[in-house]
């Protein structure tokens, strides 16, 4: 194994972790809160916070593995 | 005549026992127009980038190449943590009026934890602003307040339905029991 994949492994992992903490943060600080949402107050009307967690969550860790794939495909 | 049950803490910290959220509202979707413009863009030519890997990889120096791609994909994975902290910034970031005061909370994950409140009785004027098309056609605009007992004033910006915002601050103002601005 080459370095360059060492080193996307550790750059997955710290971005791994840092997904998990912001995911969490943010979970606890929606809990503090409790709003009656319209339409004038979700973003564009209509998007819930769960799928701003859901598309972050889904984009870290495809991308991650596409990052692990694409250095795999270099050696 | 049963007891109105305790507001405390009940919709967002630091409520009092008697208040009652009226309305609130977070900043126009339009603030958030940069990011997501940034984000098409990247994703497009990472898209462009990928589809011709095989050809750039063969016309290009291998070890130079990969350097960049990699650096590349590094700084597109921070791009999606401070896309979702911004989001996150945008929705934790909330206006709140009550029945008592105004409280403008500014607060990102980790870094910014701001609260201001402004007491209704202490308000003179608010004034309304919504200049040029785009927050004509879009329903945005800046609320100007002006308060009675300080020279500084409040500028509340990227309110959405602006119009609403103003006619509910002005109408609570003119119910409350004493009010002391002459």
């Amino acid at each position: 194994m080459s370095t360059l994949f060492y080193l996307v492994v550790i750059a997955n992992a710290i971005s791994l972790g840092f997904l998990y903490m912001n995911l969490s943060r943010f979970r606890t600080l929606l809990k503090k809160s409790h709003f009656e949402e319209s339409k004038y107050t979700l973003l564009f009307g209509f998007v819930h916070p769960g799928i701003y967690q859901f598309c972050y969550a889904l984009n870290v860790l495809v991308f991650g593995v596409f990052l692990i794939l694409l250095t795999l495909s270099f050696s | 005549m049963p007891d109105q049950p305790s507001q405390k803490d009940l919709h967002f910290r630091g409520q009092s026992p008697n208040e009652k959220i009226l309305g609130f509202y977070r900043q126009h979707w339009i603030t958030l127009l940069p990011l997501f413009a940034t984000f098409a863009v990247i994703v497009v030519v990472f898209f462009f980038v990928a589809i011709n890997f095989p050809q750039l990889l063969a016309s290009h120096d291998s070890s130079f190449f990969r350097f960049i791609a990699f650096f590349a994909c590094i700084l597109l994975l921070y791009f999606l943590h401070h896309s979702f902290l911004r989001l996150a910034k945008h929705h934790l970031s909330v206006t709140i009026v009550t029945n008592e005061r105004i409280i403008i909370i500014h607060r990102s994950l980790f870094l910014i934890n701001e609260m201001e409140m402004i007491d209704l009785r202490h308000i003179q004027e608010v004034k309304i602003f919504q200049i040029g098309v785009m927050q004509n056609i879009f329903r945005f605009g800046s609320l100007h307040i002006i308060l009675s007992t300080t020279s500084e004033n409040v500028l509340l910006e990227f309110v959405p339905n602006p119009d609403f915002h103003f006619r509910l601050i002005n109408k609570v103002q003119q119910a409350l029991p004493n009010r002391t601005v002459s």
